[in-house]
């Protein structure tokens, strides 16, 4: 009996479940496990950590025992240019203030679509700007500062 | 006509909460960085001093910023590496800018020296309560019923790693009694479990356990300061009671190391002469906080003093987290 | 006959011109910062504490109250709409209800939230003003071991969420509870999982996994289906229920106010189940339990009835006893003390006018909100006609301002990034992202009460079954055994496959 990828969704989450018990079991070397009195910082998440991996491997079994859909495509464009916008505001937010970093994440999210004019790109991400300041700054007062240091402001 | 009316009223009523701090946005706000978040006694006090400094600088706005993380370290690093000019401000407890030396091995900042004093603004102290399946009426009583009750011997704080945590091991060492610490997440839920007899004795902020005192639920049976707490007169101190232990908590405002002390001076000054008004004394006082009021000088003494003194409890509790 | 006289003297206070107006305000501001995802109440009411340094007390607290269940309200809006949850409540409204709304049902779903929402108010109001202190002592008796065996029957029960694999579901709440575990461990202060980054010594923030995986994963899965994703327009017509549709949700509104209400109560966390345990109840409960996670409307009619009626007895143990039993009534007690009162068990015989204005203003609030929000329906619904690409920027840009807002912090806005792609690959490979979250909110509950049960009873685990100290312990750990069994019951037998995966 050959082993083959039966259902490829169970096979890749047990795959996955199984990478991360593996990052918590690096991480959880220098844990001290302790007693069932005074448990110490590791004996919950080792408890856990081995559950995780055991219901990992059980998926990932089904995976090759029983006949299951494929995963399909993967949107890598649209994954890429939403979540990378968000880690540039992260990143920026501070240094430029929320008008310019808050632009440029709105302007590269509209990206993600393929169906954006210019105009229309460029017109929306001026709309959401002025209406998350007027909400957020001055509707609700958060900290927030409008241009940052990067460019001139504080 | 009554929704209209109403409507107004919220407009207005929002407009006047937030415009202040937004329009700020034009000139740049002085940011008091607390280094918890929101909720709780600090915070109120932040806000409230908050006012007090935009009222003392000509309506100079005043935002108060939280920024929580690692139990304040990084609020406090935060405030470390602002520009040294008078925009940056931290509002801290104790523990964060006197103790936190001790406890973490790889801090990465010294507040001793990274921070220069501006104020302090109040301190309060911490009691010993027992719950209701304790019979103890005084200390002496509780030491003899712990050491009965070996088993059953634990005492709760408002965190492992809090003041109280370490006031605890320092009592139980001055008693020669082994109480378990439990270590709860703030002084509520630690309050919870001693009103409902769920665990037998709480070390926490004084304050924290007055309302359930005075209702009869437990009983405080002894404050932390060298002097009876004006919150409970009736009951002794650690001292009187015949264990020698002190230990008071307060809070403080610090600048960035090299703010140049005429803002320093200026800001002293403002908040001093503020807390020291009767109607925020009163405030303070239902807060659980007794109004200080240093100069830049006096708080620096403090903060030397009681870095010092904290730091053989710290190691007596064994507390060393690996960081 | 007395709870009526004191509620007289609550209606008289509460119904002052200005006390109508600061609850007014309360609840207007609560929805707007419940329907803007991230913010929530806690930095609002930490924001607007200076604004009650000049009012009187009851006023200030009736005000702070009603940005609390305002926000509860203004957070179900969202998650129907836009599938972003806001907080642990909105999580599960979110499953079913966004799937009502783009089946073009938003309005009904709306409305079912509302009403449920106002009914459990009304119902948790009357409770408080009857029970309160018999209420207060029923909390107290939940110990370490009850809340631990507690939360246990919660998990038990959060894989009834999930409408696919039980073995996938258990798998999430697993994951979830390990997650929950990053952070310093709060008993011996050791940072754990955080890779050297002090960001993670507090652990992953709630929100702003919350955000990622259900927000942002929802935004990149939208535009996978960009072209079949049509905006789907919902008629107001459609926002009264039919004879169906209200017979329907009665019974879910009355058994979800009955579950939200006990587990609001306990302070230690019992109310963020409420809204779960109501879900697993329908679903368990229903006919047919196949439409659960496709559109059903008891599926948001149980959970917003048990989040309003827990949000409004969790202001049991701070009225009676002082003891804020979540962030948002710490800072409630922040504002009276600043005004000079002690909230204590002494309460409510030495501010009767306080204590019964606030229970009496927690129904003037929830009259308002009904009054409030019924109208705004229909501008929401008109949401859903929006062409998807042109809001989705919108949310983007909502949740990153208000996850930055949580706590000053990019890192949180990273987070929410990471989690938007891991909620995304979870969702294609079948993996629910509800029973996650609930693990994960769970997770430190759950550890943080066994831990400290078990030094309590120095290391003796029979103290979560012992039936004489611990009778409720012992009552919950053998539902919630009965609860799983009959949960795996149908995996172990041979036709798990066919009832499992449709």
């Amino acid at each position: 009996m050959s082993i083959s990828i039966k259902s490829p969704k169970d096979f890749w989450c047990g795959l996955l479940l199984i990478a991360i018990a593996a990052i918590f079991v690096l991480g959880m070397i220098d844990l001290p496990i302790g007693s069932a009195f005074r448990m110490g910082p590791g004996y919950f998440p080792l408890l856990l950590t081995i559950l995780l991996a055991l219901l990992g491997l059980a998926i990932l079994s089904n995976g090759l025992r029983v006949e299951g859909p494929e995963v399909g495509a993967i949107p890598l464009r649209a994954l890429l240019l939403i979540a990378i916008p968000i880690v540039f505001f992260g990143a920026t937010l501070r240094g430029l203030g929320l008008v310019t970093s808050l632009a440029l994440t709105v302007l590269a999210t509209t990206f993600a679509a393929r169906e954006w004019k210019p105009v229309t790109a460029f017109l929306t991400t001026l709309a959401l700007l002025v209406g998350c300041i007027a909400i957020f700054v001055f509707g609700l007062g958060l900290p927030l500062s409008l241009f940052g240091p990067w460019v001139g402001g504080f | 006509m009554r929704r209209h009316f109403l409507l107004s009223l919220a407009a207005a009523a929002l407009v006047a909460a937030n415009a202040a701090p937004a329009w700020a946005q034009l000139e740049q706000p002085i940011k008091i960085v607390f280094p918890y978040s929101a909720g709780g006694i600090g915070d109120a006090l932040a806000r409230l001093l908050g006012e007090n400094l935009r009222a003392g600088l000509n309506g100079q706005s005043v935002v108060v910023e939280n920024v929580t993380g690692a139990a304040g370290r990084t609020g406090v690093r935060t405030v470390i590496n602002a520009a040294p000019d008078g925009k940056t401000i931290l509002l801290s407890p104790i523990a964060a800018v006197a103790v936190h030396n001790h406890v973490y091995k790889n801090l990465g900042y010294d507040p001793l020296t990274d921070l220069a004093p501006i104020s302090q603004v109040a301190e309060f102290e911490f009691g010993i309560a027992v719950g209701p399946n304790v019979p103890a009426k005084t200390l002496d009583e509780l030491v003899k019923w712990a050491k009965a009750n070996p088993d059953k011997a634990s005492y709760g704080s408002p965190g492992a790693g809090a003041l109280p945590h370490f006031f605890g091991v320092l009592f139980g060492k001055a008693a020669g009694i082994d109480l378990v610490h439990i270590g709860y997440k703030g002084s509520a839920s630690a309050l919870t479990d001693l009103v409902g007899g769920q665990i037998p004795i709480v070390v926490t902020t004084t304050s924290d356990l007055l309302a359930q005192h005075k209702a009869g639920k437990i009983r405080i049976l002894a404050t932390s300061d060298s002097k009876r707490s004006p919150l409970v007169p009736e009951v002794p101190t650690f001292k009187e009671s015949g264990y020698d232990i002190v230990g008071t908590s307060w809070y403080a405002v610090f600048a960035p190391a090299k703010t140049p002390a005429d803002i320093r001076e200026k800001y002293s000054k403002i908040l001093a002469a503020a807390v020291k008004r009767p109607e925020i004394k009163e405030k303070f006082l239902t807060m659980g906080l007794y109004a200080t009021g240093t100069t830049p000088e006096e708080l620096g003494k403090i903060q030397k003093q009681d870095s010092a003194h904290w730091a053989p409890a710290v190691k007596a509790s064994g507390f060393s987290p690996n960081q | 006959m007395e709870t009526l006289a004191h509620l007289a003297v609550g209606f008289e206070h509460a119904l002052t011109l200005q006390n109508l107006g600061f609850c007014f305000i309360g609840v207007l501001v609560g929805t707007m910062v419940g329907v803007l995802p991230g913010l929530g109440p806690v930095p609002t009411i930490a924001m607007l504490l200076p604004v009650t340094f000049g009012v009187p007390p009851t006023s200030a607290l009736i005000m702070l109250a009603g940005i609390y269940y305002g926000a509860q309200y203004g957070g179900s809006t969202t998650a129907i709409l836009l599938n972003l949850p806001g907080e642990a409540s909105s999580v599960v409204t979110a499953i079913d209800g966004h799937q009502l709304a783009r089946q073009g049902k938003a309005g009904l779903a709306l409305f079912t939230a509302a009403i449920g929402s106002f009914f459990a108010g009304t119902m948790a109001t009357f409770l408080i003003a009857a029970f309160a202190p018999a209420l207060a002592e029923f909390a107290l008796r939940f110990g370490p071991a009850e809340y631990f065996s507690l939360m246990v029957l919660g998990l038990a029960a959060s894989v009834a969420l999930a409408h696919g694999s039980v073995l996938k579901a258990i798998a999430m709440v697993v994951l979830g509870l390990l997650l929950g575990t990053v952070g310093q461990d709060i008993y011996t202060g050791t940072p754990r999982f955080n890779f050297g980054l002090e960001q993670l010594v507090d652990g992953f923030n709630f929100v702003a996994i919350a955000m990622g995986v259900f927000g942002i994963g929802e935004v990149v899965r939208n535009l996978e289906n960009e072209r079949t994703r049509s905006a789907v327009a919902s008629r107001v017509r459609d926002l009264i229920p039919s004879r169906d549709e209200v017979k329907a949700i009665v019974a879910p509104i009355l058994r979800g106010t009955a579950l939200g209400s006990m587990l609001g109560i306990l302070p230690g966390g019992g109310a963020i189940l409420g809204s779960f345990a109501a879900y697993s109840v329908e679903r368990r409960i229903a006919k047919d339990p196949q439409r659960f996670g496709k559109g059903a409307i008891e599926g948001v009619a149980a959970p917003e009835s048990a989040n309003n009626a827990g949000a409004q007895t969790s202001f049991i143990p701070m009225l009676t006893l002082g003891i804020p039993s979540n962030a948002v009534m710490a800072l409630m007690v922040g504002a009276l003390l600043i005004n000079g009162i002690v909230p204590g068990p002494n309460l409510m015989t030495e501010r009767p006018e306080l204590f019964w204005g606030v229970i009496a203003s927690m129904w003037i609030g929830n009259l308002m909100l009904v009054i409030l929000n019924l109208p705004l329906i229909s501008i929401w619904v008109k949401f859903m006609a929006i062409p998807y690409r042109v809001l989705y920027p919108g949310v983007v840009a909502v949740c990153c301002i208000g996850v930055f807002s949580l706590g000053s912090s990019s890192f949180d806005v990273y987070v929410m990034a990471a989690f938007g792609v891991l909620g995304y690959v979870l969702v294609k490979l079948d993996c629910e992202p509800a029973p996650f979250l609930l693990g994960f909110v769970i997770g430190r509950l759950l550890e943080e009460h066994l831990r400290r049960a078990m030094l309590l009873s120095r290391g003796d685990p029979s103290v979560f079954v012992d039936i004489y100290d611990h009778p409720i312990s012992a009552v919950l750990i053998v539902v919630s055994a009965a609860a799983l069994i009959l949960v795996c019951w149908p995996a172990i037998g041979k036709r798990r496959e066919e009832a499992f995966r449709e």
